[in-house]
């Protein structure tokens, strides 16, 4: 039977040393031992950042000497990675929505601010509302002018936050 | 039957060598994990667009989580990699019983894996940090931090099924290595459950931090 | 070689010689319906991806019918407004029964797992698919997959649409979950068929066939795979989540719980986008091979029909949110989303003009299965143009959710995919089961369905214009003469589909034995292979020197009996 397999060997994997193994470990070890010490510091965004570039060198490492990607047909290595770019478009695309929400264009946003009414928490329509939060429009309401223009000057600064938060802790 | 050398038994009818049957294996194996990927995928873009929306309770909640137990358990996983891909090295210079060291190894850092979740989980039930509507604790802040703990549970009790899916499969190789079934001409079952161990490795490389540490 | 046409005779030795064809059927002595085992258990056990394309045949037409009977009696309730036969919410779950099934049950698995499973192999010179045990386990998987689904039937359907939307589907009282751990199940089958697949055409390939001497149904099951693999697991955590969310109340998608209804419509289009392409890419495959065959002519720009399959696939990926412009996404997704859908059109039209082309000065022959290839061309240009038309944001804003919608996806679905199921069932039939149906019968069936289609569903994209809204039981007066005309065409195409049913279920026992290669063929199935074929395919795997439509090299020799 070894005779069979050694007509096959081009098919065989490359064995590698344990030492380098033991090396591709340390260096996870190690990883792990760092990520961990920045994440006690604070560091705001940037502490995400740097634990998805750390976890990333990290999966990078097993995927090429754990999973053998490395020595072995790059077939495997572009349906994987093509995996993370398909996750990625459904990860960006879907936060294109998400995080844009309340961003309207004026023409849209006028008309709805002048009509929407904003709860509050025990259901009483609130006077002033700082956002249009998403969907909470209904019957035409009265609005004051200055309302109006500062929710105007809101929309132009295009608040990142999500709106119905906002609206729903209470206003100004 | 004259050509059962040429034939051999694990090599089965449709393909032509070990070599075209372990290549195919292994493209198979890489096209589940790529469904794999998505399969969480699904469940860490969820998380992307809470954690963009609330990044403030999701800093607080994550507070509640231990990143010493974390840490522990992210360097158990490693060297449960380390030794599932020795056992497959084992096998490729031949020493089987060596492999089902290793293998045994795997399974007791995956049971140890377990266990401490196990800890986690306890832990939090105790306290109510539970998803959605079972949700009771209060010592958050903020209108909403169930979402938090729904999203851990749900994406640490996966990742923990795929662990005991595993350390089942585990099992089946060490019986069947056991039985004199691998050596260096075949052994494809332990280097494909490899690559899955491996897969599960990877996810909670980044379930670790996400979790744990930035939150 | 010489330009001039030469005749390249076919390894013979793969052939059934006169005396190993049975005397008293007209068929092959060996073949693969006899000599695989006989009795229940060999066809329930068996890991020959010819038998399990026939397992998978018989249960997804029956599904097609069960879906099918559910469309009629819509139609039937339809046929005049007010409460005829069902209230609203009885109609409400009937709808949504008609598309769960059609979709999960019939369309999905279709074209893949019966006629892909039947060729993919044959078409390669492969002996059987790379994993013939999971294979047979993504019978079974479907199999507990459909149980599960039906037994919402049985408690209190589902009322939600196929879609499940949250908030309604976490909140209304029907049985939702059956049914999406049903359709979570179902994925599985789908994925396994398409991990299979792909790997597959990557290893199990004849030596000398190149990837660009594939025939192109290959490559359309080949991309049909690809987003199988990629999109279904996206399905499987969503349908995941809403079953936990309905369950357990964990607020991802609930509203009251800080959580966002329309994150799930995200998570479903993801994989129900794509999964329209899961059910017209092997359908186009189909399309290429049947106008080459019967135009006796090489296909026209190989190449580009092949790319543009995997150009399909890649952008199918990235149009989910045109299903959600009302659905309050932001403006910059809704726009990006918008433009991106109008690329589809650009590989889909490649496609068309390719086959249309081919046509052209090609020797046409008007058997059965190319009437269903010119009816997949006209229905499914209108399909695609006014997918072109709802996917302009302005315009979908006043179509959305009204029949127009419902006449599109029809046009595609029903006169794309399932125009070209038939086409295919009755192209590969003969060589199935190694006799031929009758073509007096199958041209009427073909003009049955094809009239009662347009009947029914081009009335439709009038209905829609005129903002008759879907999924509703009752409708205003002045749409009844449409709707009852919409009615009356779907029994005609009711009636046509029936006639396909009996016509090739009679030739299976009486059909005259056809040959091996009764169309003049120039792939492997019919070049090399028996029919109905030898349990592994092949007596000697064969030796590929020419591609797949080189009509301009190969005068395939026609094999008829009978």
């Amino acid at each position: 039977m070894s005779n069979e397999h050694s007509a096959h060997g081009a098919s065989q994997d490359h064995v590698m040393p344990v030492r380098n193994y033991l090396m591709v470990a340390s260096a996870l070890f190690v990883l792990t031992v760092i990520t961990v010490a920045v994440a006690q510091v604070d560091f705001g965004a940037w502490n995400l950042v740097v634990a998805m570039v750390v976890a990333t060198t990290k999966a990078v490492l097993v995927a090429m000497f754990f999973m053998h990607l490395f020595y072995d047909n790059k077939l495997f290595a572009a349906f994987f990675t093509g995996s993370f770019v398909i996750l990625g478009i459904f990860i960006v695309i879907t936060m294109f929505d998400t995080m844009e929400r309340d961003r309207l264009y004026p023409e849209v946003a006028t008309p709805i601010r002048e009509h929407a009414i904003i709860y509050d928490d025990e259901g009483k329509p609130l006077k002033q509302n700082a956002h249009a939060g998403e969907g909470e429009h209904g019957e035409a309401a009265e609005h004051g002018d200055a309302a109006m223009e500062h929710e105007e000057g809101a929309a132009a600064e295009g608040g990142d936050e999500q709106g119905s938060e906002d609206a729903t802790s209470g206003g100004h | 039957m004259a050509d059962s050398a040429a034939h051999p038994r694990w090599l089965q009818h449709h393909f032509t060598s070990a070599g075209q049957q372990r290549e195919s294996a292994k493209l198979g194996m890489w096209i589940f994990l790529v469904t794999e990927i998505l399969f969480f995928g699904g469940l860490f873009c969820a998380y992307a667009i809470y954690h963009a929306w609330n990044p403030d309770i999701f800093h607080e909640a994550h507070k509640a989580l231990d990143w010493r137990l974390g840490g522990l358990n992210t360097l158990v996983l490693i060297t449960s990699s380390l030794t599932m891909a020795l056992a497959i090295r084992s096998l490729q210079v031949n020493k089987a019983k060596l492999a089902n060291g290793y293998l045994w190894a795997t399974i007791l850092l995956a049971l140890t894996f377990m266990v401490i979740k196990y800890f986690e989980y306890a832990h939090k039930f105790h306290v109510g940090q539970l998803p959605g509507k079972y949700y009771t604790y209060t010592g958050i802040e903020g209108t909403s931090p169930h979402i938090f703990f729904s999203l851990y549970f749900m994406m640490t009790g996966l990742h923990g099924l795929h662990v005991m899916i595993g350390i089942g499969v585990i099992l089946w190789l060490i019986i069947r290595n056991r039985r004199g079934d691998f050596s260096n001409a075949y052994y494809n079952p332990v280097e494909m459950t490899g690559l899955y161990w491996h897969l599960v490795d990877l996810i909670w490389i980044y379930l670790f931090p996400l979790f744990y540490l930035v939150g | 070689m010489s330009n001039a046409a030469t005749h390249t005779e076919p390894l013979r030795s793969n052939l059934a010689v006169p005396d190993q064809i049975d005397e008293k059927t007209g068929l092959p002595r060996e073949n693969y319906i006899q000599d695989g085992g006989k009795g229940l258990k060999s066809w329930l056990l068996t890991m020959d991806h010819k038998r399990i394309a026939i397992l998978y045949l018989i249960t997804v037409v029956a599904a097609f019918f069960v879906g099918g009977i559910m469309a009629l009696l819509i139609r039937l309730e339809l046929f005049l407004p007010d409460e005829q036969f069902f209230n609203a919410d009885q109609y409400n779950q009937l709808f949504t029964l008609h598309g769960a099934i059609m979709i999960f049950l019939f369309i999905i698995p279709s074209i893949p797992a019966i006629l892909g499973n039947f060729v993919l192999p044959l078409q390669i010179g492969a002996k059987d698919v790379a994993f013939p045990k999971l294979n047979l386990a993504s019978w079974y998987v479907y199999m507990l997959g459909a149980g599960i689904t039906l037994i919402s039937i049985f408690t209190s359907a589902a009322d939600t649409g196929w879609t499940f939307y949250t908030p309604y589907s976490s909140s209304t009282s029907t049985s939702v979950i059956p049914m999406t751990m049903g359709v979570f199940v179902l994925g599985f089958s789908s994925i396994f068929t398409g991990l299979n697949f792909i790997v597959t055409v990557h290893k199990l390939r004849a030596p000398g066939l190149t990837w660009f001497k594939m025939p192109l149904m290959v490559w359309g099951l080949y991309a049909t795979a690809i987003i199988q693999v990629l999109a279904t697991p996206v399905l499987g955590i969503t349908v995941l989540l809403l079953t936990l969310e309905r369950a357990f109340g964990i607020g991802i998608f609930d509203p009251a719980m800080g959580g966002d209804p329309v994150l799930y419509q995200h998570f479903f289009w993801f994989y129900s986008h794509p999964a329209v392409y899961i059910m017209i890419l092997p359908g186009m495959g189909i399309m290429s091979d049947l106008i080459a065959t019967f135009s006796h002519r090489k296909i026209f720009g190989y190449k580009f029909v092949a790319f543009s399959s995997l150009a399909i696939a890649l952008v199918s990926f990235l149009v989910w949110g045109h299903h959600m412009f009302t659905s309050g996404q932001s403006e910059i997704a809704v726009m990006i989303f918008s433009f991106l859908t109008f690329m589809v059109g650009i590989p889909s039209a490649i496609k068309v003009f390719n086959w249309t082309t081919t046509l052209y000065k090609g020797s046409i022959s008007f058997a059965v299965p190319m009437l269903y290839a010119l009816g997949f061309l006209f229905l499914f240009t209108i399909g695609g143009l006014t997918g072109i038309v709802i996917g302009a944001l302005s315009l979908d804003i006043h179509l959305h959710d009204t029949y127009f919608i419902v006449a599109h996806f029809h046009y595609v679905m029903v006169g794309g995919t399932v125009m070209a199921l038939i086409g295919g069932l009755y192209y590969w039939w003969p060589k199935i089961w190694g006799r031929m149906y009758s073509r007096t019968l199958g041209v009427f069936a073909f003009l049955l369905v094809f009239v009662g289609f347009n009947m029914t569903f081009f009335t439709q994209f009038i209905l829609g214009a005129r903002g008759m809204p879907r999924r509703y039981f009752t409708y205003v007066e002045q749409f009844q003469p449409l709707h009852a005309f919409s009615s009356s065409g779907a029994m005609v195409m009711g009636l046509g589909f029936l006639l396909v049913a009996i016509n090739l279920w009679w030739a299976i026992k009486h059909g005259k034995p056809a040959g091996s290669n009764p169309w003049g063929a120039l792939t492997l199935e019919w070049t090399e292979c028996t029919s109905p074929p030898i349990p592994h395919n092949f007596k000697e795997t064969p030796k590929i020197e020419y591609g797949a439509y080189e009509y301009d090299r190969v005068i395939p020799t026609m094999e008829k009996q009978g």
